[in-house]
């Protein structure tokens, strides 16, 4: 076996003078995008996802959730270099389903199928769940105008596009097709505009991130907080706001890592990362020295959001009191008559209450906080607008799923589907069309109720790189000779899997065996529609159902599905 | 070919790459894809050679951004083989001649088309070995990265045969319009023709055939916005433009492509050139595919297309 080693400089190729061949992409503009596109809620909403999960969030210098975030981000470093590896060997659009449709024997292409559809499927539930925070979040924004200058007009803003204070019914649904709209419209720009519009969004999205941290650092103070709190939130008090922290279940008391709750924290985490790895695709496109260039994409990106998912919100959060930001947020999540403003704790709100008079600063980040969840929103139409090419190329969906239309440059009929489906979901989410078993209590579709299992959905996603990482270098053996970290990928794939297991088994498959959360007479099948459980466990069998149905109609069309992937001999 | 008319095996821009030329051979002469007709669709010679020399520590070469060390006879072999899949040519040579050749163009022109002559020669040589009985021909084009050197070569080749300016029946009561050229790129290779003067060449040729719906046009460059052609678009100093986190992209391709194929209406566009753009399109009745390439990575893609009496029955993606 040649050795491999450092390279000395000057005695490269001859290249000939009609190549074809590119320079090397920067990179930097592929990480600077992707740090900004998965920040999503983030900037102004990450202290209200302290309790999503309803467990105790303690503080020993990071809180519960810090922690998790870098362990989590540490774990993803080792996915973060599988996705690298792999894409240096297999340059193409489509995620990990190229990856585990190549990789994995026989049944690769149906796990490939089943693993990027409900990836999809998650990921339109997420653009589902960001147009209510969008809305919301502009709502805060005139609330923070109303505290900065006591105009009553931005002091009724849950009154805007809200039916008795929530964003439901037609207002709601309106609003939100308005939003889904405005999305559209960035999908479908010319390749250059869209690019122009969306780095502006990205650049608005990180610079309010930056700006809220280094305003809110200098100068907020927890005792600023608590005494101006009851003057702006109708009397309600710091103390009661820790009490509902201790009612609510969510005041910890230091960190337990090691406990059965703390992969719930980590499975919160997770869901805010999604995305991290769409800069790995980017990779594909790296020219020259493909380690150096995915390190700063891959790691670059992961690195920010590890650090905007534990410093950047621990540190804010202190300032205000972490107690109070979990009861906040539990209240909140509960729907506590309660609650103050009768909005979730974001950072910029928090900081007005504090410091009422930067409240322009404030209403800039907010308004970057309006911004950073609809940057993420182009992205994912745009990656799975790619995906679904790759599932019409290997006739898993119909060729017409994937045709490029002429004009745009980009698969219309996918991209429409995509957002068909946000507009179904946000249908559901407004009006009570669905039973009350199915969604209780009121026949709406609560996605953040499901978000819990909503996590379930992406398992699969979490999961297959791992076990194409421990596969391929066997099954793929010619392929990956090539491969940057070959030797490792295994272990890689073992150690990032074994973090996987553990999360999803107390996160998600303890909880449901255990009925953790069921109501006093509550049935099991209840308690499934509840959590969202029964959409999950459908939308896996959509996808077989589906996979079953393609596979018919390209076996009645005469498409040997098994000469598609064959093995060919290289000599 | 019985019931189902005449299947075609279409690849396209294996630039060097031995190990994909082979498996394209092997995979017709397998019948793993049950093909009666293999087309390639252009781009044949590679894009670099690989200095290879002799020091105290063995062989050494830089190949893909680290340098390799080669001990033994074997490891020579393998360091070679490894130039010759990833579709670079070997130059065994020294570091005084490396430095001459950095500053002698014209030397350097010779020994590419040298190496470029003896691959392609040797190709055609492995095709016509291997190949022989197995009743699958093969046609196939240049590309415009290849220089008109090779032409002789492909001339020569007892079993390929060379569709470029020409109109060749095939089985399958079919006919190919063929034709390596493509429209201006920013590296001036060696088959460029302006768009006008292309669809005018293309509209002469596609006029021998007798009847458009049994015509295939192979030409390497797809047509312009057709999806087949989308490249990420290069700055001045042909460096991709990163933007929001992806790659600029823009169609590339022929309009005078475009134009011939929306006149003459012929039953199928095969094309190449834009290894990135793997797609199928119709540009009204006709079916213009592209099938990608990678194989510097040592994956053949390809496609595989049914032709029957009254058109295109199936087409579906194949790659090993």
């Amino acid at each position: 076996m040649s050795e491999v080693s450092v390279p000395p400089a000057g005695r490269k190729l001859f290249v000939r003078q009609s190549s074809g061949l590119v320079r090397e992409v920067s990179v930097t503009n592929a990480l600077f995008f992707n740090a900004a596109a998965f920040m999503g809620t983030g900037v102004a909403w990450y202290a209200t996802f302290y309790t999503l999960a309803f467990v105790p969030i303690g503080v020993a210098g990071f809180t519960t959730y810090g922690w998790a975030a870098i362990i989590v981000g540490v774990a993803a470093i080792f996915l973060g270099l599988i996705f690298a590896s792999f894409t240096s060997v297999m340059p193409r659009s489509g995620g990990d389903y190229v990856f585990t449709s190549r990789f994995i024997p026989k049944a690769g292409p149906f796990l490939g199928w089943v693993e990027s559809f409900t990836l999809v499927l998650a990921s339109l539930a997420i653009v589902a769940f960001e147009i209510p925070v969008i809305l919301r979040t502009v709502q805060i924004s005139g609330l923070i105008i109303g505290v900065g200058t006591g105009k009553y007009f931005f002091e009724k803003v849950n009154n805007w596009y809200a039916q008795n204070g929530v964003i439901t019914g037609w207002p709601g649904f309106v609003a939100s097709m308005v939003v889904l709209a405005l999305i559209f419209w960035v999908v479908i720009q010319p390749t250059r505009r869209l690019h122009k519009i969306v780095t502006a969004l990205a650049v608005v999205a990180i610079g309010s991130a930056v700006l809220l941290f280094v305003f809110g650092a200098l100068s907020i103070h927890q005792a600023d907080f608590a005494a101006n709190l009851p003057k702006y939130a109708n009397g309600i008090t710091y103390s009661q706001l820790v009490q509902g922290a201790e009612s609510g279940g969510v005041l910890g008391h230091g960190v337990q890592i090691f406990n059965s709750l703390f992969p719930f924290v980590m499975g919160v985490v997770l869901l805010n990362y999604i995305g991290f790895q769409y800069s790995a695709y980017i990779a594909g496109e790296v020219r020259g020295n493909i380690r150096r260039g995915v390190l700063i994409a891959v790691l670059g990106a992961l690195g920010v959001a590890v650090l905007t998912n534990s410093v950047f919100v621990d540190v804010l959060s202190r300032k205000l009191g972490v107690p109070g930001q979990l009861g906040w947020g539990v209240m909140f999540w509960s729907g506590d008559p309660h609650t103050p403003f009768g909005q979730p704790n974001t950072l910029p709100l928090g900081a007005t209450i504090a410091h009422p008079g930067l409240w322009p600063v404030w209403l800039l980040v907010s308004l970057g906080g309006v911004i950073s969840p609809f940057v993420l929103c182009p992205a994912y139409i745009a990656f799975m607008s790619r995906v679904s090419l790759a599932w019409s190329l290997d006739r898993q969906v119909p060729e017409w799923f994937g045709k490029v239309n002429e004009r745009l440059g980009a698969p219309i009929n996918a991209i429409l589907t995509c957002l068909g489906i946000v507009g179904v979901l946000m249908i559901l989410m407004n009006f009570p069309l669905l039973p009350d078993s199915l969604a209780p209590p009121e026949g709406k579709l609560n996605l953040v109720a499901t978000l819990w299992f909503s996590i379930f959905m992406a398992a699969l996603t979490w999961i297959m790189p791992a076990v194409n990482a421990i596969v391929a270098p066997f099954t793929r053996k010619d392929l990956m000779r090539g491969a940057p970290w070959r030797l490792w990928l295994p272990l890689f794939g073992l150690i990032w899997l074994a973090i996987m297991a553990i999360t999803y088994w107390f996160a998600g498959i303890k909880p449901v065996t255990d009925f953790v959360g069921r109501a006093t007479g509550e049935s099991g099948l209840a308690y499934y529609n509840r959590t969202g459980l029964s959409f999950t466990i459908g939308a896996f069998v959509v996808a077989i159902l589906i996979y079953v149905v393609q596979t018919v109609r390209n076996r009645r069309a005469g498409v040997n599905l098994a000469m598609m992937y064959q093995e060919i001999p290289p000599e | 070919m019985g019931k189902r008319g005449v299947r075609l095996y279409v690849v396209s821009d294996i630039h060097a790459s031995e190990k994909a030329w082979r498996k394209m051979l092997n995979a017709a002469r397998m019948r793993l894809y049950e093909a009666d007709v293999v087309l390639y669709a252009g781009d044949l010679t590679g894009k670099a050679m690989v200095p290879v020399v002799q020091t105290d520590r063995g062989y050494e070469a830089e190949l893909g951004g680290q340098q390799r060390v080669a001990r033994s006879e074997g490891e020579l072999a393998k360091l070679e083989q490894d130039i010759a899949n990833l579709g670079y040519y070997v130059l065994h040579t020294t570091h005084d001649e490396i430095d001459r050749l950095h500053g002698d163009r014209t030397a350097l022109h010779e020994l590419f088309v040298a190496h470029i002559r003896a691959r392609v020669g040797e190709w055609m040589r492995i095709a016509a070995e291997r190949m022989e009985g197995s009743g699958v021909p093969i046609y196939l084009i240049p590309g415009n990265d290849d220089p008109y050197d090779i032409d002789p070569v492909l001339a020569a080749s007892e079993y390929c045969v060379n569709a470029d300016g020409r109109v060749l029946d095939i089985p399958g009561n079919l006919q190919v319009v063929g034709s390596g050229k493509s429209n201006p790129t920013p590296w001036r290779t060696p088959r460029e023709v302006p768009d006008d003067n292309f669809a005018e060449e293309l509209t002469r040729l596609a006029e021998e055939a007798r009847d458009p719906r049994r015509t295939i046009f192979l030409i390497h460059c797809p047509p312009h916005n057709s999806g087949l052609d989308t490249a990420p678009l290069l700055d001045a100093d042909l460096r991709p433009t990163v933007s929001a986190g992806d790659l600029l992209r823009g169609p590339v391709g022929s309009t005078g492509v475009r134009r011939a194929i929306e006149e003459f209406r012929p039953l199928l566009g095969l094309h190449g050139h834009i290894h990135e753009s793997a797609g199928e399109t119709k540009l009204g009745s006709t079916l213009c595919l592209n099938p990608g390439s990678e194989a510097a990575f040592g994956i053949l893609r390809g496609h595989v297309i049914d032709i029957g009496s009254s058109g295109v029955e199936r087409t579906f993606r194949v790659e090993g």
